[in-house]
């Protein structure tokens, strides 16, 4: 792995009694999008600062082209920072704060004139250079913090939850935005958000986090379809869960006695080794793969449930039923809405149906 | 409600101006006044008081030691002042409480306290009373002056400022230079023209620590003791409280000023 671009190993920091982050290790390539995605509080933005010099850690190194730099001051390391609330200088205009780390590197004002126009150009901020921050809207204010950090064209670029304070739709265009100058300038990208839907449309490799560990490093698809655990399972996307306790192992497949519900076969994503009968697992399914109409689906294929539909929230590309099993359980289906007007036999409130899924949809995961 | 506040603030404005900006006003008006005592009958407008004031060498000389011990005074107040701040500001760790505590408290320690303090203190070192033990006593009251003014702009302002500017660069010196020092400024001025009127007006200290030197209100008290002095000191006082009065009303401009996140560095 001496190509890789950034290598975090074993990194480890105690506030206090509180331990944020954990053994924590994970390599970076170069031009990666690499997000760290997690609950506020799991330890990724403290990773960031280990990575970008604010803090020190307890253990463990950090790796910057097979350098190690883990007490090297900010300063010293080719990595800026895009900070959550942006930190623009405020007593600066806008060409002032995108001219700062180049100022420090000594370029001629030349050469910054042009880039910083060059760069406001692509953000559509021409004509910007004497505002203040202050007179800037936020989606304006995190393009000024990203140039700020881009225009030095650092090795890595730390991003830490840099849409969060913004509105939806512009969150949406900073996003492609993102992905665009990301590609445009070739630079490592490490993305720190909580937002799952985020990470999934951002990232390259997403690591999912959860009390300062790392518990799952992938792509958005392995992640979303094959997670390490409940937590992933839950966090990503959206997921409906049993728990049960495996009964038979056959093949690839295994059998999960869900109490109420009956036995459902599933897959472990992750390897059978610990399935043995007797354990207690959760099995995940997506909304999307579950399958719901009036008549029963053949028996022996299927994992099937029966129940009634408690609530249909419509989204226009999809419609979300919420169906009450008759042993009690919520169950989430996703449909597609492939018909404007749903059909003569659409399904509505109250109706008597079956719930069915492949069992390689069902994910057996350790808790 | 609104007649109740009306009449609070009539109040206020009353007592304040009866009790502080009304005796002054009597002594800038009655230092024009063409007479020995500060009484009316008005006997006439006169600038001869100011003449008078002119031509005292030893009120210059108490005059000028007062400016330059309140300038060197300043000086080393706004430095330690300065960093003080930024550790109670800035910083987290065991004792801040305690730290900001130890700065504060001359605060609220008497003067004249703080002035035998001193004097016992000088003396059992064996340190010869001059200028440079009335600047120490000035210091001790002025940094913590210093201190609070400026820590309260810090408090204000967004400590991941300065990460941002080593993080695109900086030494520790130079995210203060660049990026803390402009954006405190108006507030670090504001203490310094607090700082030096403070050091300028002292009497209590400085008459423990003074030894042969005459600072500017020591020369008061002691022209005081001869009721010919009574004009002149008038006249010499009500310059200075238009200077100090100004200076503070443009103290307070700047600070509140800096509160926008303007600066001038």
């Amino acid at each position: 792995m001496s190509d890789a671009r950034l290598q975090v190993l074993g990194l480890t920091k105690r506030f206090g009694k509180k331990t944020a982050v954990r053994d924590v290790s994970f390599t970076v390539q170069p031009n990666e999008f690499f997000c760290l995605l997690g609950p506020s509080g799991c330890g990724k933005t403290t990773i960031l600062r280990m990575i970008g010099g604010l803090l020190v850690p307890d253990a463990g190194r950090v790796l910057l082209d097979g350098q190690d730099i883990t007490f090297d001051p900010p300063e010293k390391r080719d990595i800026n920072i895009v900070f959550q609330n942006y930190a623009l200088f405020p007593h600066m205009t806008v060409y002032d704060n995108i001219a700062f780390g180049p100022r420090r590197q000594g370029w001629p004002e030349d050469r910054i004139r042009q880039e910083v126009g060059r760069l406001l150009e692509i953000a559509h901020l021409t004509g910007y250079e004497h505002k203040y921050p202050r007179q800037l809207s936020g989606g304006e204010q995190q393009r000024v913090a990203l140039l700020r950090a881009l225009i030095t064209r650092p090795q890595v670029l730390l991003l830490d939850e840099p849409l969060g304070a913004l509105d939806l739709k512009i969150r949406q265009q900073l996003q492609l935005e993102l992905i665009n100058i990301q590609d445009d300038f070739h630079i490592t990208f490490i993305y720190v958000t909580h937002d799952q839907s985020e990470a999934l449309a951002m990232g390259d490799r997403i690591a999912v986090m959860n009390q300062g560990r790392i518990l799952q490093i992938g792509d958005p698809r392995s992640i979303y379809e094959a997670p390490v655990n409940r937590f992933v399972a839950y966090f990503i996307g959206n997921t409906n869960l049993f728990d049960g306790s495996v009964k038979e192992v056959a093949g690839q497949q295994a059998r999960v006695a869900v109490p109420g519900v009956g036995d459902l076969w599933g897959v472990a994503p992750h390897g059978r080794e610990k399935l043995r009968p007797g354990v207690s697992v959760a099995v995940s399914v997506r909304p999307e793969k579950i399958h719901i109409a009036r008549t029963a689906p053949a028996e022996g294929a299927w994992n099937r449930a029966q129940g009634i539909v408690q609530d249909i929230i419509y989204l226009g590309v999809s419609t979300e039923y919420i169906v009450r099993l008759n042993a009690g359980h919520t169950v989430r289906v996703f449909t597609q809405n492939l018909r404007r007007n749903g059909g003569h036999d659409a399904i509505t409130w109250d109706d008597q149906v079956w719930v069915y899924w492949r069992p390689a949809h069902s994910l057996i995961l350790p808790d | 409600m609104r007649r109740i506040r009306f009449a609070l603030a009539f109040y206020t404005y009353a007592v304040i101006g009866l009790l502080i900006y009304l005796p002054i006003v009597i002594l800038i008006v009655f230092s024009f006044n063409d007479s020995r005592v500060l009484s009316l009958p008005w006997k006439g407008f006169t600038l001869r008081w100011y003449a008078a004031a002119l031509q005292r060498p030893d009120l210059h000389k108490a005059i000028w030691t007062s400016l330059w011990i309140a300038a060197v005074v300043t000086v080393i107040s706004l430095v330690l002042g300065v960093l003080a701040a930024n550790a109670m500001a800035r910083y987290r760790y065991r004792g801040r409480l305690l730290f900001t505590g130890y700065v504060a408290l001359p605060f609220v320690v008497p003067w004249l306290l703080l002035g035998i303090a001193l004097l016992l203190y000088f003396h059992r070192l064996g340190v010869p009373l001059s200028a440079w033990t009335i600047i120490l006593s000035h210091v001790t009251f002025d940094v913590p002056l210093v201190a609070v003014l400026v820590a309260a702009r810090m408090h204000q302002f967004d400590p991941w400022l300065e990460a941002a500017a080593r993080d695109l660069g900086c030494t520790p010196w130079q995210a203060f230079r660049y990026v803390t020092l402009p954006i405190i400024a108006p507030a670090v001025i504001a203490a310094g023209i607090f700082a030096f009127n403070w050091s300028f007006d002292a009497f209590v200290v400085t008459h423990f620590v003074s030894g042969t030197q005459v600072t500017f209100p020591l020369w008061v008290w002691s022209a005081l003791r001869y009721s010919k002095n009574l004009p002149v000191i008038n006249a010499v006082s009500s310059v200075i409280v238009v200077v100090e009065m100004g200076l503070v009303l443009l103290a307070e401009v700047l600070r509140r000023r800096g509160g926008a996140g303007d600066s001038w560095l």
